[in-house]
């Protein structure tokens, strides 16, 4: 038996070191140095989000690939979604400062939760093992239980949102770990390229592979709320305050669903027969249940939580693509999405009233009361409705064309179909925003610093992923795809 | 040959230029971008012309000037290719000769015009449009060049846009043309199936080398284009957009409806000739149309007041000619009395402009309302309008057929032609030629012969125009005169240049009509004395019922109403179009504007939104907020997933048992979590 030393490649760490230090270093210096705390702890986890961005360059440039033996993978496509992580993570993080904030949470608090989860969505986006898919998952779902739970000093459904989310994770990681568990009993091996390996050399058990996946696939899309899996993520949303619902929207679906194209897409691609069918009758029926239910909508808050449900559903059409090209349109879809998600829901924020959720009528005549908030919502509900040349219509090109590609044309006919649902209740929005009267009692809206610098981000972000400079990140999308192994 | 190009290209941007700017712009200025574009494009045609008469004996007949594909759709390529050759280099010159001359005139004919840069705008544009026409390498490029000149002929009839009267004949013109292009379109579709392309060339190699004379599938074709045809160049029956076309500005009757546009269909015939050679009766379609057409147009002619109006029938008549010729198979003549029709009825209807210009400037000086345009209320312009007077003459006797003018020799050639075996076709296109040379006379007695029937007023204030007017008139009555040297009958070293020129397009349709015998000396002597008799007739009766405002002809129609009405009621076509076409039409619009669109398409629109509405509703009642009931779901779908991955190796029976039990299942949850009244 040779010895090797274990592989400690530590810049594929850094990343996820950084920001762990982060939330520790806040976290001590806020009960060490209480006067001031608020201020110092959010400069201070932004600078660490920055460095961590930063930190991602070394591994990518020196040493990519796999280490901790086959733990962790920084690859291409790891590096290009905590970018966006790291990017969504700061803009919630500038979002508490001043929004969490009015709800009586200190400022330090949600920092650092904030921060923590972001360290398990890493993980996750870069695993090379179910171990690691699991630690990351839990990781980033502990905190966000708390997170949900936030605002209950002030709003009871706080309390509810997190206690519901908490019950139902649990309920949901059983069946995730089962999964493992069956996994590893049909291949031996938890290491994902392992398994893959073990799969394509016909070694694996297919009875149990085939029920580990479908745990695996329960319990991951518990995450990110594919149907019938999705029940709690409306009411979790609604009840949450809304700068961790943008957070779950963006951060746990971006993650779960690299963590999902890790298992099934690169592992388990040549098991695809198994369970191809089965992801895209979740993804039809998905975009179908989500994009429906969010017509009945008049509460904004339900109808962003629909409207993410649904876009797992077209994520879900990549993955049962399968292939590069499938590959390819999930990563260029999660970026784009993350962006225009995160950019409604910072709109949603601005309109935010001390004591009740915006409804689609507290739109009314926005174009008048704020220009601009007017003009940016309309832009991310035409790109989340997938209008050209905007990022949703590159993004759903991809998925679509992937399907097309893959020989899965129903699936290709039903995400058109759905969208073309979808764009009555996108469009519905700016109708109201731009064609309807101010309501007389109508107050003007204010910008906060933050929400402006938010905004911005999320706007510059949407249109860097929009026809032409989308171009770019299509191709690198692409590169990155075909580096997953 | 990329600078072919630039024959389109420079009106198309002076259109765009005077579309985008010509607000800012002084007259003078707007007519010197659009007359400067035309003459560009003239200057570049006449290249063109070199370069294609350099070839003459060569091996290659015709030159492609290439450009980018316009698309490709499985085995079906459309390029941008321009297509030189005799053919199109003779339009071509026609187009922007003509086109010059008649752009030079309108910048005084509409003059203190408050729409002046959009006329020239569409001026330039239709000139565009007839080039890419001409020019054309393919049906599709053609077609485009097809509905361009329609586009333009619709908005210059309506160009006067506060007259009802001119908007109507707009749509007129544009619904009748609509016919036609539906005919172009199958013509297209089936030519296409037949060849298996769309470029012009390789059509007219294909058709003769795979399809036998009288192969029925090409027959349908030629009919069908000649459809379209019939639209474009206002035959029977669909001429009747023709006269109320005259609505337009006149130079814009010159140009498009007289000289130009109006010609696209026979320009068509021709280019396709080895069609109509194939199909013997289509060819006969062809000419029997034509010949009718020139009658009943020509009788239509005598009987008009407004000088516009007969020009227009004359023009229709002409027209008429020019497809007899092309349905007895002298395709060179049809083309050689295309351009002897160019410069003669360019001047007639620009010397018609000069009349109604002064009869306006005259009405309105001695403070009277009247239509300038009626002949009844003309008469001795002669000494008024010395300029006009003589170039309308040459006008009038070019398209009457006197010797030496144009008009005599191209429509001798086409009458030589008929008179070769199709006798009665002959007889009729004599007895046209003398209605011709009659109307013709009759127009030049009203309205500068007979003594004035002005106020004295008024014809005191008539005045002959100034040069902008006056030059092209002088320029196209020299075309009308001389215009008969191209195309010289005989076997000279001069004669039939027109038609030795144009023999690398005919050649092949006269290869499949067989042996020609050329005419013999003294058959083209005879035919030459025959014609020159007739007009001379129709001259001599012109004289007789016209001269000294005698009322012969008055009583003649008098006498004879059962002759007269009908062409005074137009044979009650427009009748019959309105009574048979328009109104049913309309009602059956009403009807599905009322019932069908109503009922149907909105009920189906509205259904599949109250559907969905209705559907997102029911589904929303499935969330309670309840935990337990979120974990039933969840766990009823991965029971599902489960046996779905599962059962995946599993027996059919399996499969069937468990899945009915799971669908049960689902069912009875569905039932359980049925959502209740909120009480």
């Amino acid at each position: 038996m040779d010895f090797r030393p274990p592989d400690m490649n530590l810049w594929a760490a850094l990343p996820t070191a950084v920001v762990g230090a982060t939330a520790l270093v806040t976290l001590l210096l806020s009960v060490l140095r209480p006067a001031g705390a608020a201020r110092r702890s959010i400069s201070f986890t932004l600078f660490g989000l920055a460095l961590a961005a930063v930190g991602c360059l070394p591994a990518a440039i020196f040493r990519p690939g796999p280490s901790f033996q086959g733990m962790l993978v920084l690859d291409p496509a790891a590096v290009l979604l905590s970018l966006l992580l790291l990017g969504a993570t700061a803009v919630c993080v500038l979002l508490a400062s001043r929004y969490l904030v009015h709800d009586g949470v200190d400022a330090a608090e949600a920092a650092v939760l904030l921060t923590l989860g972001c360290a398990g969505m890493l993980f996750m986006v870069s695993a090379g093992n179910l171990l690691m898919v699991f630690i990351g998952l839990e990781t980033m779902s502990v905190a966000l239980y708390i997170l949900a739970g936030l605002a209950g000093a002030r709003d009871r459904t706080s309390h509810e949102a997190a206690l519901k989310y908490l019950l139902l994770g649990a309920f949901a990681t059983g069946f995730l770990v089962y999964g493992m568990a069956f996994v590893y009993g049909a291949t031996g091996s938890l290491d994902l390229r392992e398994i893959g390996a073990r799969i394509a050399g016909g070694g694996a058990a297919p009875g149990f592979l085939a029920v580990g996946l479908a745990l695996l696939l329960i319990g991951l899309g518990f995450k990110v709320a594919l149907v019938p899996f999705h029940m709690w993520a409306p009411d979790v949303y609604e009840g949450a305050p809304t700068t961790v619902a943008a957070y779950m929207a963006v951060g746990v679906k971006v993650a779960a669903f690299m963590a999902l194209l890790r298992v099934f897409n690169v592992a388990a691609g040549g098991a695809a027969a198994s369970w191809q069918a089965a992801v895209a009758w979740l993804a039809v029926l998905t975009m179908l249940v989500g994009n429906l239910v969010a017509l009945a909508q008049t509460s904004l808050k339900r109808l962003l939580a629909y409207s993410s449900i649904a876009h797992a559903g077209y994520l879900a059409v990549g993955l049962a693509a399968g292939g590069a090209a499938g590959a390819q349109a999930v990563l260029f879809y999660s970026v784009a999405y993350g962006f225009m998600t995160l950019g409604a829901f910072v709109v949603l924020l601005a309109l935010e009233r001390a004591d009740d959720k915006p409804q689609l009528d507290d739109l009314r005549g926005l174009r008048r009361r704020h220009p601009l908030l007017a003009a940016a919502l309309a832009t991310f509900m035409f790109a989340l409705a997938g209008i050209p040349p905007l990022s949703g219509f590159l993004g759903k090109w991809l998925l679509i064309s992937a399907a097309v590609q893959a020989g899965q044309v129903p699936l290709a006919v039903a995400a058109v179909l759905c969208s073309a649902i979808a764009a009555f209740y996108y469009l519905r929005i700016v109708v109201y925003s731009y064609m309807r009267e101010p309501a007389d009692d109508a107050s003007p809206v204010t910008l906060a610093a933050e929400t402006r610098q938010a905004l911005a981000a999320c706007l510059i972000g949407t249109l860097l992923c929009s026809f032409p400079f989308g171009l770019w990140l299509l191709s690198a999308a692409g590169w990155a795809a075909g580096a997953l192994r | 040959m990329a600078h072919a190009w630039l024959l389109i290209l420079l009106p198309l941007f002076g259109a765009g230029y005077l579309a985008w700017q010509g607000r800012h712009l002084r007259e003078e200025q707007i007519g010197t971008i659009a007359a400067g574009a035309v003459g560009g494009s003239f200057v570049i045609a006449v290249l063109c012309w070199l370069q294609v008469y350099a070839l003459r004996g060569g091996p290659v007949d015709h030159l492609i000037a290439g450009g980018p594909s316009w698309l490709a759709v499985g085995k079906l390529t459309v390029d941008y290719h321009l297509l030189l050759d005799p053919l199109s280099t003779v339009m071509t010159l026609v187009v922007t000769g003509v086109g010059l001359v008649i752009h030079l005139y309108a910048r005084g004919y509409m003059h203190g015009d408050p729409h002046f840069p959009r006329f020239f705008a569409l001026l330039n544009l239709f000139i565009a449009a007839m080039l890419v026409l001409v020019l054309g390498e393919n049906l599709a490029l053609l077609f485009v060049g097809w509905e361009g000149v329609g586009f333009c002929s619709y908005m210059l009839i309506g160009y006067f846009t506060e007259k009802q009267s001119a908007s109507q004949a707009g749509k007129k013109a544009f619904i009748v043309n609509r016919i036609g292009d539906l005919g172009f379109l199958l013509g297209s579709f089936l030519l296409y199936r037949a060849t298996g392309t769309l470029s012009l060339p390789e059509i007219v190699k294909a058709l003769p080398a795979e399809y036998a004379v009288g192969n029925p599938q090409l027959t349908a074709a030629a009919l069908c284009f000649f459809v379209g045809a019939c639209g474009k160049s206002a035959q029977f029956p669909l001429y009747i957009w023709l006269p109320d076309a005259m609505e337009g500005p006149t130079p814009v009757s010159a140009l498009i409806h007289a000289a130009t546009m109006v010609t696209a269909g026979v320009y068509l015939t021709v280019r396709l000739s080895v069609l109509y050679a194939l199909s013997p009766f289509a060819s006969q379609v062809v000419a029997v149309i034509g010949v009718l057409t020139a009658l009943l147009a020509a009788l239509l002619a005598l009987v008009q007041h407004d000088i516009k109006k007969v020009l227009a029938y004359s023009t229709v008549s002409q027209l008429g000619f020019m497809f007899l010729a092309v349905g007895v198979g002298a395709y060179a003549a049809a083309i050689f009395h295309l351009v002897t029709h160019a410069f003669f009825k360019g001047l007639l209807f620009l010397c018609s402009g000069s009349v109604i210009h002064a009869m306006e400037h005259a009405l309105h000086h001695a403070h009277e309302s009247g239509d300038p345009q009626d002949m009844r209320q003309m008469g001795g312009l002669r000494e008024k309008l010395p300029q006009t007077h003589w170039t309308m003459l040459i006008g009038g006797a070019a398209i009457a057929g006197l010797p030496p003018l144009a008009g005599f020799f191209s429509k001798d050639e086409i009458l030589l032609h008929a008179g070769q075996g199709h006798l009665l076709l002959w007889a009729v296109a004599t007895g046209v030629a003398l209605l011709t040379a009659f109307y013709n006379a009759r127009l030049l007695y009203k309205t500068f012969w007979q003594p004035t029937r002005m106020s004295a007023a008024a014809y005191a204030a008539v005045e002959e125009n100034g040069p902008t007017l006056i030059l092209p008139l002088q320029i196209l009555a020299g075309l009308a005169a001389l215009g008969g040297l191209l195309n010289l009958p005989g076997h000279g070293l001069c004669s039939q240049q027109l038609a030795r020129f144009l023999d690398p397009v005919t050649a092949p349709a006269l290869h499949v009509l067989g042996a020609h015998h050329p005419f013999t000396l003294g058959q083209e002597v005879r035919g030459m004395l025959f014609s020159v008799g007739v007009v001379m007739v129709g001259l001599g009766l012109a004289a007789w019922g016209y001269r000294e405002a005698n009322q012969r002809m008055g009583q003649l129609a008098a006498r004879y109403p059962r002759c007269y009405r009908p062409l005074v009621n137009l044979y009650g076509l427009d009748e019959f179009y309105q009574r048979w076409v328009v109104r049913p039409g309309h009602q059956c619009a009403e009807w599905l504007a009322r019932e069908f669109d109503a009922g149907v398409i909105d009920g189906l629109v509205n259904g599949v939104g109250s559907f969905f509405s209705d559907s997102a509703e029911f589904t929303r009642r499935y969330q309670p907020g309840l935990v337990r009931s979120y974990a039933l779901w969840f766990t009823l779908g991965a029971v599902g997933l489960l046996a779905a991955l599962a059962l995946r190796p599993a027996p059919a029976v399996v499969q069937g048992v468990v899945g009915g039990l799971l669908l049960l299942l689902a069912g009875g949850t569905v039932w359980v979590m049925r959502p209740r009244s909120e009480a």
